[in-house]
């Protein structure tokens, strides 16, 4: 099932708020925060530090769980006219399954992404691998699977490899890089410090995988970033930690970098 | 749903002042001093591009005409990364802006009698709140409290609006020696005030919430929290409160705040 983007520009999971604070003008879809099937509070402050060009970060999955995410945010996207990538996650299979099943059928859902992320934060390829295998057979035939398969070199190629083995129709190659507070506590690291790790990722799973779409995240802040990504051959990019300095981002790249490819 | 985006401006600094250890910044906001209410704040960007987190400040007095068009004020003690930056802006320079942000204070329907509570710099949005509850018929008797004389804020502005104003220093530099705690119950019993309307630190804020309810006044609290994005987009300034059905639920300081009802905050998790 192709991914069918309108436009090569993307928010990413976790840094577009609940979307209704965010302009979307032109942008090629909203990757949710992450959704589990139960509210959860998230992590005690701060969760939030600054690392130079980059943002440390240690939320816990704040998010207000399935059924409020059902009814209280996901018709508000879906009106914005903006496609709708709804991000997921659980620690059980039949969680993961549940919450696959509901998103896909809920109305205007363009696509599901899972994968690597604050409840999977290092997997095995073989986790990963049994991820993406619960979640496809929820999803209706027209709903594709992205898995999300974090941009660690090395390692990104073995999840890569794995999550399309089982079945997932794109990859994410995005997300923070492991790191840590500065009270030692586990979190991820992103904005244009990262960048130059998710080209070398990207590059690599491109070279590995010449056919798969890939969705490429991780520092991308500029359109000239967005162009690199894009010749490096990503399928779109996914803007994250640029949003939490400048809003704007989103609409501006999405003029910038113009037609989908 | 409609979204709520606030307004992105280059603010150009139009004047930069002391006031005792303190600086009042004035800066051109077009879109944004037309918009503001008390309680609102400001989501700032430090320059070059190595901190990316965005800085969050109270919204002082805001000038919707003048000759350089819609203007707004910030208080910024010249201390730590961002203070200090703001403190050396001169006439002129650009701060990239993000505003009005944040939920402000409620007013009362009624003419009420209220206390406003201001912690140290943080008193900002009071003097413009003084203003507004003035012209709704209130009675407004303000406590500002600072360590020393040098980092209070909005004493003399508040004064117009006030029927009272008292002052408590760390140091007792002005006025008498103590905080916040040490005088507040006397001057809700006294004034018989109805609302307590507060801003700044959490701990100054706890009290204020806790020294209200046990008075039977209700409490406004506006948190001085850390804001890495200002806009609602990171959940990074959680606070933990309870929900209009008493459930517990975790909200983010810039979308669902920074004003509170002081006693909805669940202090203890904060």
């Amino acid at each position: 099932m192709s991914l069918d983007l309108t436009h090569p520009v993307l928010v990413a999971a976790g840094c577009g708020g609940t979307g209704r604070e965010l302009a979307l003008e032109g942008v090629g879809g909203l990757v949710t925060r992450t959704i589990t099937l139960t509210a959860r509070a998230g992590a005690a402050a701060p969760r939030i530090e600054e690392s130079p060009a980059g943002w440390l970060r240690a939320l816990g999955v704040p998010n207000p769980g399935l059924d409020q995410f059902l009814a209280l945010e996901l018709p508000g996207l879906v009106q914005r006219n903006v496609p709708v990538i709804v991000s997921i996650a659980a620690e059980r299979p039949d969680e993961l399954a549940e919450l696959a099943r509901r998103i896909g059928q809920a109305p205007g859902v363009r696509a599901v992404e899972v994968g690597v992320g604050a409840v999977l934060p290092e997997p095995t390829p073989a986790q990963l691998a049994n991820v993406v295998e619960t979640v496809l057979p929820q999803l209706p035939a027209g709903v594709p699977l992205i898995a999300k398969v974090g941009l660690a070199v090395p390692g990104v190629v073995g999840l890569a490899r794995a999550a399309v083995a089982a079945g997932a129709g794109a990859l994410t190659i995005g997300g923070g890089l492991p790191a840590a507070m500065r009270d030692g506590r586990p979190a991820e690291l992103s904005g244009p410090a990262i960048a130059p790790v998710a080209m070398a990722a990207l590059l690599r799973v491109r070279q590995a995988l010449p056919e798969v779409p890939l969705l490429s995240g991780g520092g991308v802040t500029t359109a000239e970033d967005a162009r690199l990504r894009l010749a490096a051959g990503a399928t779109a990019v996914q803007l994250g930690a640029a949003l939490l300095h400048d809003p704007t981002t989103a609409a501006r790249l999405a003029a910038e970098i113009g037609e989908a490819r | 749903m409609s979204a709520h985006v606030p307004i992105q401006i280059a603010a150009e600094v139009v004047a930069i002042k002391r006031v005792g250890a303190l600086r009042q910044l004035t800066l051109t906001a077009p879109g944004v001093a037309e918009l503001f209410r008390p309680g609102n704040v400001v989501s700032l960007v430090l320059p070059g591009g190595a901190r990316l987190a965005r800085r969050s400040y109270w919204v002082h007095r805001v000038s919707p005409v003048g000759p350089r068009g819609p203007s707004l004020e910030l208080i910024v003690e010249p201390r730590g990364v961002a203070g200090s930056w703001l403190a050396s802006r001169e006439p002129g320079h650009q701060v990239a802006m993000i505003g009005p942000l944040g939920r402000p204070f409620a007013q009362p329907r009624e003419p009420v009698t209220c206390v406003l509570v201001g912690d140290g710099v943080h008193a900002a949005p009071l003097v413009p709140l003084a203003e507004r509850l003035r012209e709704r018929g209130c009675v407004v008797h303000v406590l500002l409290a600072a360590p020393t004389e040098a980092q209070l804020a909005g004493v003399v502005d508040v004064r117009r609006f006030a029927r009272s104003v008292q002052v408590v220093t760390g140091d007792g530099s002005i006025g008498a020696r103590g905080g916040i705690a040490d005088v507040l119950p006397e001057l809700i019993a006294r004034t018989a005030a109805e609302v307590v309307y507060a801003a700044g630190e959490v701990p100054a804020m706890h009290d204020v919430a806790r020294i209200a309810e046990a008075s039977g006044a209700w409490s406004q609290v506006g948190l001085r929290l850390d804001q890495p994005c200002g806009t609602g987009l990171c959940h990074g300034c959680p606070v933990p409160v309870a929900g209009e059905d008493g459930a517990p639920r975790t909200v983010r300081a810039c979308v669902e705040g920074p004003v509170f009802r002081g006693d909805r905050v669940r202090w203890a998790d904060l």
